[in-house]
Protein backbone atom coordinates (compact mmCIF):
# COMPACT_ATOMS: atom_id res chain seq x y z
CA UNK A 1 0.00 0.00 0.00
CA UNK A 2 3.07 2.41 0.52
CA UNK A 3 4.61 1.52 -2.11
CA UNK A 4 1.87 2.15 -4.19
CA UNK A 5 1.48 5.56 -2.39
CA UNK A 6 4.68 6.43 -3.33
CA UNK A 7 4.45 5.59 -6.66
CA UNK A 8 1.19 7.61 -7.21
CA UNK A 9 2.97 10.43 -6.15
CA UNK A 10 6.29 10.93 -7.83
CA UNK A 11 4.60 10.04 -10.59
CA UNK A 12 1.52 12.59 -10.02
CA UNK A 13 4.27 15.12 -9.48
CA UNK A 14 6.52 14.30 -12.17
CA UNK A 15 3.42 14.62 -14.79
CA UNK A 16 1.96 17.96 -13.14
CA UNK A 17 5.46 19.48 -13.09
CA UNK A 18 6.30 18.10 -16.77
CA UNK A 19 3.08 19.64 -17.76
CA UNK A 20 3.40 23.41 -16.22
CA UNK A 21 6.87 23.39 -17.11
CA UNK A 22 5.74 22.91 -20.89
CA UNK A 23 4.37 26.19 -21.26
CA UNK A 24 6.11 29.43 -20.74
CA UNK A 25 5.35 31.27 -17.58
CA UNK A 26 4.15 34.66 -17.77
CA UNK A 27 6.71 37.93 -16.80
CA UNK A 28 6.34 39.76 -13.36
CA UNK A 29 4.70 42.60 -15.98
CA UNK A 30 2.04 40.43 -17.19
CA UNK A 31 3.49 39.67 -20.34
CA UNK A 32 3.77 35.98 -21.81
CA UNK A 33 6.40 34.87 -24.91
CA UNK A 34 4.19 34.09 -27.65
CA UNK A 35 4.89 32.53 -31.19
CA UNK A 36 5.50 35.27 -34.03
CA UNK A 37 1.84 36.55 -35.59
CA UNK A 38 1.33 39.58 -37.93
CA UNK A 39 -1.24 41.71 -37.12
CA UNK A 40 -3.60 40.61 -39.55
CA UNK A 41 -4.24 37.37 -37.92
CA UNK A 42 -5.54 38.12 -35.09
CA UNK A 43 -6.88 42.14 -35.04
CA UNK A 44 -10.46 42.03 -36.42
CA UNK A 45 -11.52 43.20 -39.63
CA UNK A 46 -13.86 45.81 -38.68
CA UNK A 47 -15.79 47.04 -34.71
CA UNK A 48 -17.84 49.52 -33.67
CA UNK A 49 -17.39 50.79 -30.56
CA UNK A 50 -20.68 53.35 -28.64
CA UNK A 51 -20.27 54.97 -25.52
CA UNK A 52 -23.33 56.40 -23.53
CA UNK A 53 -25.42 56.86 -21.07
CA UNK A 54 -28.09 56.50 -19.73
CA UNK A 55 -30.59 57.12 -16.59
CA UNK A 56 -28.46 54.50 -14.66
CA UNK A 57 -24.85 54.58 -15.90
CA UNK A 58 -22.91 55.30 -18.66
CA UNK A 59 -22.06 52.01 -20.37
CA UNK A 60 -19.59 51.19 -23.20
CA UNK A 61 -20.76 48.84 -25.86
CA UNK A 62 -18.83 47.08 -29.18
CA UNK A 63 -19.37 44.75 -31.86
CA UNK A 64 -16.25 42.97 -33.22
CA UNK A 65 -15.87 41.14 -36.82
CA UNK A 66 -13.39 39.09 -38.46
CA UNK A 67 -14.13 38.38 -42.04
CA UNK A 68 -11.91 35.29 -42.89
CA UNK A 69 -9.97 32.67 -41.25
CA UNK A 70 -7.35 33.87 -42.17
CA UNK A 71 -7.65 37.07 -39.83
CA UNK A 72 -7.97 34.65 -37.07
CA UNK A 73 -4.56 32.44 -38.10
CA UNK A 74 -2.51 32.90 -34.82
CA UNK A 75 -6.24 32.15 -32.91
CA UNK A 76 -6.68 28.70 -34.64
CA UNK A 77 -2.40 28.16 -34.40
CA UNK A 78 -2.45 28.87 -30.87
CA UNK A 79 -5.22 26.95 -28.89
CA UNK A 80 -4.17 28.21 -25.42
CA UNK A 81 -4.61 31.85 -27.21
CA UNK A 82 -6.69 34.67 -25.46
CA UNK A 83 -8.17 38.20 -26.74
CA UNK A 84 -9.04 41.53 -25.35
CA UNK A 85 -10.33 44.34 -27.30
CA UNK A 86 -9.41 47.15 -24.57
CA UNK A 87 -10.89 50.57 -24.74
CA UNK A 88 -9.24 53.34 -23.06
CA UNK A 89 -10.33 56.45 -21.49
CA UNK A 90 -7.90 59.96 -21.54
CA UNK A 91 -7.02 60.19 -17.88
CA UNK A 92 -3.87 61.96 -18.11
CA UNK A 93 -5.72 64.88 -17.07
CA UNK A 94 -8.07 63.01 -14.68
CA UNK A 95 -10.97 63.68 -16.80
CA UNK A 96 -11.99 60.04 -18.34
CA UNK A 97 -15.32 59.32 -19.46
CA UNK A 98 -15.18 56.34 -18.00
CA UNK A 99 -13.89 54.70 -14.56
CA UNK A 100 -14.16 51.22 -14.27
CA UNK A 101 -16.12 48.38 -15.15
CA UNK A 102 -19.12 48.36 -12.99
CA UNK A 103 -22.44 46.39 -12.80
CA UNK A 104 -24.23 44.34 -15.51
CA UNK A 105 -21.91 43.27 -18.79
CA UNK A 106 -22.44 40.79 -20.84
CA UNK A 107 -20.39 39.24 -24.18
CA UNK A 108 -21.02 36.40 -26.78
CA UNK A 109 -16.96 36.23 -27.08
CA UNK A 110 -16.10 32.73 -26.14
CA UNK A 111 -15.83 32.48 -22.63
CA UNK A 112 -15.85 36.08 -21.48
CA UNK A 113 -14.44 38.07 -18.72
CA UNK A 114 -14.46 41.28 -17.51
CA UNK A 115 -11.04 42.93 -17.48
CA UNK A 116 -9.17 43.44 -14.12
CA UNK A 117 -7.64 47.13 -14.08
CA UNK A 118 -4.89 45.99 -10.90
CA UNK A 119 -1.73 46.86 -11.52
CA UNK A 120 -2.90 48.98 -14.45
CA UNK A 121 -1.52 52.70 -14.86
CA UNK A 122 -4.13 55.63 -13.82
CA UNK A 123 -3.29 57.91 -16.72
CA UNK A 124 -5.71 55.48 -19.20
CA UNK A 125 -8.62 53.63 -17.50
CA UNK A 126 -9.02 50.64 -19.36
CA UNK A 127 -12.43 48.85 -20.06
CA UNK A 128 -12.18 45.83 -21.43
CA UNK A 129 -14.37 42.58 -21.99
CA UNK A 130 -11.86 39.97 -23.14
CA UNK A 131 -12.34 36.25 -24.28
CA UNK A 132 -10.46 33.35 -22.14
CA UNK A 133 -10.05 31.43 -25.24
CA UNK A 134 -9.84 32.85 -28.28
CA UNK A 135 -9.58 29.79 -30.68
CA UNK A 136 -13.05 29.35 -30.58
CA UNK A 137 -13.74 32.60 -32.35
CA UNK A 138 -15.47 32.36 -35.54
CA UNK A 139 -15.07 34.24 -38.92
CA UNK A 140 -18.13 35.78 -40.20
CA UNK A 141 -19.90 36.37 -37.24
CA UNK A 142 -20.56 40.18 -35.22
CA UNK A 143 -19.75 39.40 -31.42
CA UNK A 144 -21.27 41.86 -29.30
CA UNK A 145 -19.94 43.18 -26.05
CA UNK A 146 -21.61 45.64 -23.41
CA UNK A 147 -20.59 46.91 -20.03
CA UNK A 148 -22.06 49.64 -17.59
CA UNK A 149 -19.41 51.35 -15.93
CA UNK A 150 -18.50 54.10 -13.17
CA UNK A 151 -17.88 57.62 -14.50
CA UNK A 152 -14.57 59.34 -14.65
CA UNK A 153 -13.36 62.54 -13.35
CA UNK A 154 -15.09 64.15 -16.60
CA UNK A 155 -18.25 64.49 -18.90
CA UNK A 156 -16.41 63.80 -22.11
CA UNK A 157 -12.76 62.41 -23.33
CA UNK A 158 -10.39 60.98 -25.60
CA UNK A 159 -10.92 57.18 -26.35
CA UNK A 160 -8.30 54.68 -27.65
CA UNK A 161 -9.38 51.13 -28.91
CA UNK A 162 -6.90 47.90 -29.53
CA UNK A 163 -6.69 44.92 -30.27
CA UNK A 164 -4.38 42.17 -27.83
CA UNK A 165 -3.18 39.07 -28.71
CA UNK A 166 -2.41 37.23 -25.30
CA UNK A 167 -2.14 33.28 -23.50
CA UNK A 168 -3.69 31.75 -21.32
CA UNK A 169 -1.83 30.80 -18.02
CA UNK A 170 -2.09 28.31 -16.86
CA UNK A 171 -3.27 26.73 -20.00
CA UNK A 172 -6.77 25.63 -19.83
CA UNK A 173 -7.81 28.58 -17.11
CA UNK A 174 -9.56 30.63 -18.93
CA UNK A 175 -10.48 33.87 -16.32
CA UNK A 176 -9.26 37.46 -15.73
CA UNK A 177 -5.88 36.33 -13.52
CA UNK A 178 -5.15 33.85 -16.46
CA UNK A 179 -5.08 36.03 -19.20
CA UNK A 180 -1.56 37.29 -20.30
CA UNK A 181 -0.41 39.82 -23.02
CA UNK A 182 1.72 38.43 -25.86
CA UNK A 183 5.38 39.75 -25.31
CA UNK A 184 6.31 39.88 -29.37
CA UNK A 185 5.15 42.61 -31.07
CA UNK A 186 2.66 43.46 -32.72
CA UNK A 187 0.76 42.45 -29.60
CA UNK A 188 -1.25 45.56 -28.72
CA UNK A 189 -2.30 46.99 -32.31
CA UNK A 190 -4.39 50.31 -32.08
CA UNK A 191 -7.67 50.25 -33.98
CA UNK A 192 -8.50 53.56 -33.02
CA UNK A 193 -5.83 55.78 -31.98
CA UNK A 194 -6.31 58.51 -29.27
CA UNK A 195 -7.15 61.67 -30.65
CA UNK A 196 -8.18 60.56 -33.95
CA UNK A 197 -10.13 62.43 -36.79
CA UNK A 198 -13.20 60.58 -38.09
CA UNK A 199 -14.74 60.41 -41.33
CA UNK A 200 -16.78 62.46 -42.96
CA UNK A 201 -16.47 65.26 -40.94
CA UNK A 202 -12.91 64.76 -39.33
CA UNK A 203 -13.92 65.28 -36.02
CA UNK A 204 -11.86 64.16 -33.44
CA UNK A 205 -13.28 61.11 -31.68
CA UNK A 206 -14.45 61.36 -28.01
CA UNK A 207 -16.24 59.50 -25.34
CA UNK A 208 -19.27 59.66 -25.57
CA UNK A 209 -19.85 59.32 -29.50
CA UNK A 210 -19.82 56.42 -31.69
CA UNK A 211 -17.37 54.78 -34.64
CA UNK A 212 -16.71 52.57 -36.87
CA UNK A 213 -12.97 51.13 -38.06
CA UNK A 214 -11.90 49.20 -40.57
CA UNK A 215 -8.62 47.14 -40.17
CA UNK A 216 -6.84 46.34 -43.25
CA UNK A 217 -9.84 45.14 -44.73
CA UNK A 218 -11.99 45.81 -48.07
CA UNK A 219 -9.50 47.95 -49.43
CA UNK A 220 -9.60 50.51 -46.59
CA UNK A 221 -6.43 52.42 -45.33
CA UNK A 222 -5.68 51.14 -41.96
CA UNK A 223 -7.60 52.50 -39.57
CA UNK A 224 -10.42 53.90 -41.32
CA UNK A 225 -12.41 55.35 -38.92
CA UNK A 226 -16.01 56.54 -39.69
CA UNK A 227 -19.00 57.77 -37.79
CA UNK A 228 -21.76 55.28 -37.03
CA UNK B 1 18.45 -19.77 8.40
CA UNK B 2 19.23 -16.19 6.26
CA UNK B 3 23.14 -15.17 6.74
CA UNK B 4 24.62 -12.51 8.94
CA UNK B 5 24.30 -10.57 5.34
CA UNK B 6 21.19 -11.44 4.43
CA UNK B 7 19.64 -9.36 7.92
CA UNK B 8 22.20 -6.90 7.15
CA UNK B 9 21.02 -6.48 4.03
CA UNK B 10 17.20 -6.90 4.98
CA UNK B 11 17.95 -4.60 7.85
CA UNK B 12 19.28 -1.42 5.69
CA UNK B 13 16.38 -1.81 3.20
CA UNK B 14 14.04 -1.38 6.33
CA UNK B 15 16.29 1.80 7.48
CA UNK B 16 16.51 2.89 4.17
CA UNK B 17 12.37 2.22 3.69
CA UNK B 18 11.77 4.07 6.53
CA UNK B 19 14.32 7.00 5.75
CA UNK B 20 12.74 7.49 2.19
CA UNK B 21 8.99 7.50 3.79
CA UNK B 22 10.50 10.42 6.27
CA UNK B 23 12.99 12.38 4.32
CA UNK B 24 11.71 12.21 0.55
CA UNK B 25 8.15 10.74 0.71
CA UNK B 26 6.55 13.06 3.40
CA UNK B 27 7.80 16.35 2.32
CA UNK B 28 6.83 15.63 -1.63
CA UNK B 29 3.68 14.55 -0.26
CA UNK B 30 2.89 17.27 1.50
CA UNK B 31 4.24 19.41 -0.66
CA UNK B 32 1.72 17.59 -3.95
CA UNK B 33 -0.97 18.62 -1.43
CA UNK B 34 -0.42 22.07 -2.24
CA UNK B 35 0.11 21.62 -5.90
CA UNK B 36 -3.44 20.29 -5.58
CA UNK B 37 -4.79 22.99 -3.72
CA UNK B 38 -3.07 25.77 -6.22
CA UNK B 39 -4.79 24.20 -8.89
CA UNK B 40 -8.04 23.83 -6.90
CA UNK B 41 -7.86 27.66 -6.05
CA UNK B 42 -7.11 29.24 -9.49
CA UNK B 43 -9.84 26.57 -10.68
CA UNK B 44 -12.25 27.71 -8.36
CA UNK B 45 -11.62 31.57 -8.42
CA UNK B 46 -12.27 30.83 -12.46
CA UNK B 47 -15.89 28.78 -11.68
CA UNK B 48 -16.92 31.53 -9.89
CA UNK B 49 -16.01 34.33 -12.49
CA UNK B 50 -17.80 32.62 -15.19
CA UNK B 51 -20.77 31.77 -12.85
CA UNK B 52 -22.09 35.20 -11.63
CA UNK B 53 -18.25 37.38 -11.31
CA UNK B 54 -15.85 37.78 -8.70
CA UNK B 55 -15.89 40.05 -5.10
CA UNK B 56 -13.12 42.78 -4.48
CA UNK B 57 -12.02 43.91 -1.64
CA UNK B 58 -9.04 45.44 -3.01
CA UNK B 59 -8.11 43.70 -6.36
CA UNK B 60 -10.29 42.14 -8.63
CA UNK B 61 -11.31 38.49 -7.28
CA UNK B 62 -9.13 38.98 -3.95
CA UNK B 63 -11.82 37.65 -1.43
CA UNK B 64 -12.99 34.60 -4.16
CA UNK B 65 -8.94 33.87 -4.21
CA UNK B 66 -8.90 34.21 -0.11
CA UNK B 67 -11.99 31.66 0.65
CA UNK B 68 -11.22 28.96 -1.79
CA UNK B 69 -7.83 29.19 -0.07
CA UNK B 70 -9.35 28.39 3.17
CA UNK B 71 -11.27 26.18 1.86
CA UNK B 72 -9.45 24.17 -0.44
CA UNK B 73 -6.55 24.40 2.04
CA UNK B 74 -8.36 23.43 5.16
CA UNK B 75 -9.49 20.07 3.79
CA UNK B 76 -6.23 18.66 1.82
CA UNK B 77 -3.69 20.17 4.11
CA UNK B 78 -5.46 18.50 7.01
CA UNK B 79 -5.96 15.37 4.94
CA UNK B 80 -2.43 15.60 4.33
CA UNK B 81 -1.32 15.79 8.01
CA UNK B 82 -3.48 13.01 8.45
CA UNK B 83 -1.58 10.77 5.37
CA UNK B 84 2.30 11.79 6.86
CA UNK B 85 1.04 10.59 10.36
CA UNK B 86 -0.24 7.41 8.97
CA UNK B 87 2.68 6.71 6.47
CA UNK B 88 5.38 8.23 8.84
CA UNK B 89 3.69 5.97 11.77
CA UNK B 90 5.49 8.41 14.18
CA UNK B 91 4.15 9.00 17.61
CA UNK B 92 7.23 11.42 18.70
CA UNK B 93 6.16 15.02 17.02
CA UNK B 94 8.41 18.26 17.58
CA UNK B 95 9.16 20.95 15.47
CA UNK B 96 12.16 19.05 13.54
CA UNK B 97 9.00 17.26 12.50
CA UNK B 98 7.29 20.02 11.16
CA UNK B 99 10.39 21.15 9.43
CA UNK B 100 11.13 18.19 7.84
CA UNK B 101 7.55 17.91 6.73
CA UNK B 102 7.30 21.38 5.41
CA UNK B 103 10.75 21.86 4.26
CA UNK B 104 9.48 22.39 0.36
CA UNK B 105 7.30 24.76 1.92
CA UNK B 106 9.72 26.79 3.30
CA UNK B 107 11.96 26.64 0.59
CA UNK B 108 9.13 28.10 -1.70
CA UNK B 109 8.70 30.53 0.86
CA UNK B 110 12.34 31.84 0.93
CA UNK B 111 12.75 31.72 -3.18
CA UNK B 112 9.37 33.45 -3.26
CA UNK B 113 8.75 35.21 -0.28
CA UNK B 114 11.58 37.47 -0.37
CA UNK B 115 10.73 39.38 -3.95
CA UNK B 116 7.16 39.18 -2.69
CA UNK B 117 8.18 41.33 0.08
CA UNK B 118 9.93 43.85 -1.55
CA UNK B 119 7.55 44.33 -4.02
CA UNK B 120 5.15 44.67 -1.37
CA UNK B 121 7.94 47.44 0.16
CA UNK B 122 8.60 49.01 -2.91
CA UNK B 123 4.35 49.67 -4.28
CA UNK B 124 4.16 51.04 -0.63
CA UNK B 125 7.12 53.67 -0.29
CA UNK B 126 8.15 54.20 -4.19
CA UNK B 127 5.61 56.27 -6.07
CA UNK B 128 6.55 55.66 -9.34
CA UNK B 129 6.96 51.61 -8.49
CA UNK B 130 4.65 50.13 -10.93
CA UNK B 131 4.09 45.68 -11.22
CA UNK B 132 2.48 43.67 -13.62
CA UNK B 133 -0.01 40.87 -13.53
CA UNK B 134 2.47 38.14 -13.14
CA UNK B 135 3.34 39.00 -9.59
CA UNK B 136 0.30 37.21 -8.77
CA UNK B 137 1.51 34.29 -9.63
CA UNK B 138 4.74 35.21 -7.22
CA UNK B 139 2.08 35.56 -4.21
CA UNK B 140 -0.22 32.92 -4.61
CA UNK B 141 2.21 30.03 -4.24
CA UNK B 142 3.27 32.05 -1.14
CA UNK B 143 0.19 32.35 0.21
CA UNK B 144 -0.10 28.47 -0.14
CA UNK B 145 2.72 27.70 1.69
CA UNK B 146 1.97 30.12 4.12
CA UNK B 147 -0.69 28.07 5.04
CA UNK B 148 0.78 24.86 4.16
CA UNK B 149 3.25 25.79 7.06
CA UNK B 150 0.24 27.25 9.81
CA UNK B 151 -1.80 23.86 8.69
CA UNK B 152 1.25 21.24 9.77
CA UNK B 153 2.71 23.52 12.37
CA UNK B 154 -0.89 23.34 14.56
CA UNK B 155 -1.30 19.55 13.81
CA UNK B 156 2.29 18.85 15.30
CA UNK B 157 1.80 21.02 17.76
CA UNK B 158 -1.50 19.23 19.16
CA UNK B 159 0.06 15.61 18.24
CA UNK B 160 3.22 16.96 20.44
CA UNK B 161 0.95 18.40 23.05
CA UNK B 162 -0.98 14.91 23.15
CA UNK B 163 2.10 12.66 23.46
Amino acid sequence: MLHLIRVAVLSSVATILAHVSAYAAPYADGTIDCSTATDTQFVPSFGMINITADSYSRYIEQYIYWDSLSRLTWFINNPDSTFEPDAFFYNYNGTAYGNAPSGYWTSTLPYAYVDTQAFDSDSEKAITIGSGSSVYINAGQMYYSVTRMTSGGGTSSWLKLSAQRGKQWPVGYTGTWNSFGCRQAPNNVKTIPFNSPIRPTNRIFTAPGCARYWYNWQYFPSPFLYDC
Amino acid sequence: MPSAYDTYAEGLFLSLTINMNKYVISPISYFFCAILVAFLVGWSVMFVEHSGGLHTFLFTGDIDVVVALLFWGGILFTLGNKLLFWVEKSEKQNWLTHLRQSALFYLVFIILGVPVLELVYNSFTVSSYSVGMGTIYYILPVLVASMGIIVNGVVTFIRHNKN
